[in-house]
């Protein structure tokens, strides 16, 4: 747990993200480009990921 | 990655020739020999053609020369298969470039193409050359495919590319994409991705709060009004009903008070028109026509000189009457003697006569007729003073009638009063009822504006900025949202940035301490091997840097690729959150046309004999006196054997031998 302009940062949701991050990267990434769809999936994991807590 | 075989068919000197790589872990190298001009560098090209359709050679016409002599209208192909191994699954790479013949010309007629079967299953073509830079990717394939002959190690390091492909084969570029992708200057990333989505436009809830809070004010006052209303309405009904109880204990004398009401203002009537009467009255005397008096003396004086008779006496109104003009006039036509017609006027004459005649009926003789005019006028005066009279006595009569009924309504009015006194006034209160009614009624009328129009507006207000609210709440919640992923977007940046950095730290230094290693066992001088940070290799001695022979230079070069290649089994970093990623074997092949002509012999042992110890699948092509002196230190590791026979300039067969040495 770590804390990020005083959101607290909790590593499993953190490790959550890099894991699918490197997923959706995996799945495109041929030439170390920035990927349009990897990013947007990329934000749209986190968005939910991170949603469960807020209230 | 690891390579099963290599087929070739019609590659400039081998029409058909199929070479198996040895995959055996203990006897790993596979030895190819042949002489110089046997086609050892058209072996390594034949893999970076097939693999990225690299055509090295001067001549672009792959297609063997035997079978171009041959060839007439047909078409004939070059075709090379490479069948590998990556990540525990079974490639097969082919590509495959026709010709044909015209006119004793060759050309290309169908361009190079690359075709796949991964694990069996055909790779859609637009797919192929992404799996291929999956595998191995193309700035990397000097260091794999080493063509002695143009020191393809040493060029690629020079491009810079080396940083690169160190970072790609140790795994780096995974993390280090991975913080590309969390980087937060880069515009295409996730943060600014996640910054996009930041509603910017937030409605503040306060503000809105503040404007519903108002609105609720509105609504609470709107309410108090109506109850307030309501509370007075009451109030008034109460009135009313001890007003209407008074009005009907009293309306035995109602009919009294109406009667009354209605004399007194009947007398109030007749008043004004008593007095309007008398006005006329008074205004009719008063005009000049019917001065009494005047018509007295007029009487007298017409009575006296017989006026009504004066007309008939005169030639007043006749034919003959000249009453406007002058006998001046007449004298001085007949002093003229002329008339104005132009007739002479002679004393005696006809003329003569009759003006002298005329002057009887000129002024002062026609006086009469202005008395005519007078007397007519009078006539006339007294006829509208008769009338006049007649008038005044009619108008007298209803004024003295009127006078009476005034009087008379004002006994009846005397005797009503005496019979209602001591009681209350019933007109009194039927105007207060009728006046707290128009009251209640205009409180009702407040109300129900209020009801129907006021409150609704107020509460569909209300509602709206109730929901304004919800929504800037809900963007609210929307940005924490985005905030919260833009920190933890931030956190893995910060640590993936670490990573990276640690990881090119760490990676130079096993290099370094790999390729020192290595470069120890091979190299006999006195030189050190040092590694910046870009992975740029270089050779110190005495800790100054020299201009390095040919000879080391190779060796230099075949202790950093069998460097990295021992790092990259031992130190490659994985990717921990993906299962498949840790179970991949991470192996690659050095295929290398080994240049050791400016090599001695000991370099030579040194470098075949310690680079299959360092690498998963090796295969050298050298030449027999090099092998001869390798042979000693290599015969334990060697899996397959093959020799290169040259039959013609263009026809060449690579031939697998026994190993009995």
């Amino acid at each position: 747990m770590n804390m990020n302009n005083n959101i607290i940062i909790e590593k499993e949701k953190m490790d959550a993200i890099i894991t699918e991050a490197y997923r959706q990267i995996n799945k495109k990434e041929v030439d170390g480009q920035l990927k349009t769809t990897s990013v947007a999936k990329i934000v749209e994991f986190m968005k939910k990921e991170l949603s469960k807590d807020v209230d | 990655m690891l390579i099963k075989n290599i087929k070739l068919k019609n590659f400039r000197q081998y029409k058909d020739v199929e070479i198996e790589f040895s995959r055996d872990k203990n006897k790993n190298l596979t030895v190819i020999l042949g002489e110089n001009g046997y086609g050892k560098t058209t072996l390594i090209r034949a893999f970076l053609w097939c693999l990225y359709r690299d055509n090295g050679f001067k001549d672009k016409i792959l297609l063997n020369q035997d079978i171009i002599d041959m060839m007439e209208y047909s078409e004939k192909s070059v075709k090379v298969e490479v069948n590998l191994i990556h990540e525990n699954i079974d490639y097969r790479i082919t590509t495959k470039e026709s010709y044909k013949k015209r006119e004793g010309q060759v050309t290309v007629s169908s361009k190079a193409k690359t075709s796949m079967i991964k694990d069996g299953i055909k790779v859609p073509d637009a797919a192929v050359d992404i799996e291929i830079s999956k595998i191995l990717k193309k700035e990397l394939k000097d260091y794999f495919f080493y063509d002695g002959e143009n020191n393809t190690i040493e060029s690629a390091s020079k491009k810079g590319s080396l940083k690169e492909a160190v970072s790609q084969m140790m795994g780096i570029k995974k993390i280090e994409t991975l913080r590309n992708y969390f980087n937060p200057t880069s515009t295409s990333g996730v943060i600014y991705n996640l910054n996009d989505d930041l509603v910017l436009d937030a409605i503040q809830a306060q503000p809105l709060q503040d404007e519903l809070d108002k609105l609720i004010n509105k609504k609470e006052e709107h309410t108090v009004k109506i109850r307030d209303n309501l509370k007075e309405i009451s109030r008034i009904e109460e009135q009313l009903d001890n007003k209407e109880a008074v009005l009907k204990a009293n309306v035995d004398i109602q009919q009294d008070q109406i009667r009354k009401i209605e004399l007194q203002t009947c007398i109030r009537e007749s008043q004004n028109k008593v007095d309007g009467d008398f006005n006329q009255m008074i205004s009719m005397m008063s005009n000049k026509k019917a001065n009494p008096f005047l018509k007295i003396l007029f009487a007298k004086c017409f009575d006296q000189y017989n006026l009504e008779r004066l007309t008939e006496n005169s030639s007043f109104g006749s034919e003959e009457s000249l009453s406007h003009i002058s006998e001046e006039a007449i004298d001085q036509l007949i002093q003229r003697g002329k008339c104005l017609c132009g007739t002479i006027i002679e004393d005696g004459n006809v003329a003569y006569q009759h003006l002298v005649e005329s002057k009887a009926h000129m002024e002062p003789h026609d006086f009469g007729k202005y008395l005519s005019d007078f007397i007519s006028a009078e006539i006339a005066n007294a006829e509208y003073s008769e009338n006049l009279v007649s008038q005044i006595r009619n108008s007298s009569s209803a004024l003295l009638e009127r006078i009476e009924l005034i009087e008379t309504n004002k006994e009846d009015v005397e005797e009503i009063k005496k019979r209602i006194a001591g009681r209350p006034d019933v007109g009194d209160i039927q105007r207060e009822i009728d006046m707290l009614k128009n009251q209640k009624n205009q409180l009702l009328g407040q109300n129900n504006y209020i009801d129907e129009n006021s409150l609704p507006d107020v509460i569909s207000e209300i509602e709206s900025i109730r929901k304004k609210i919800e929504k800037a709440s809900l963007q609210t919640k929307e940005n924490d949202l985005i905030k919260k992923c833009i920190s933890y977007a931030e956190a893995i940046y910060d640590i993936t940035n670490k990573k990276v950095l640690k990881a090119q730290k760490e990676t130079r230094k096993y290099l370094e301490e790999e390729v020192a290693e290595i470069f120890n066992k091979i190299y006999h001088g006195d030189r050190q091997i040092i590694i910046n940070d870009n992975f740029d290799i270089k050779t110190l001695t005495n800790n100054h840097q020299l201009d390095n022979s040919t000879g080391t230079e190779t060796v230099k070069n075949f202790a950093f690729v069998a460097g990295l290649l021992n790092s990259i089994k031992n130190h490659v970093i994985k990717d921990e959150s993906n299962e498949e990623d840790m179970d991949v074997d991470e192996s690659y092949p050095l295929i290398m046309d080994a240049p050791f002509s400016d090599i001695d012999a000991e370099h030579i042992r040194n470098i075949c004999g310690t680079l299959p110890f360092y690498c998963d699948q090796i295969c050298i092509v050298l030449i027999q006196k090099d092998f001869d002196v390798a042979v000693e230190g290599i015969q334990n590791k060697i899996g397959k054997l093959y020799r290169i026979n040259k039959h013609s300039e263009t026809y060449g067969t690579i031939e697998e031998e026994e190993i009995d040495v």
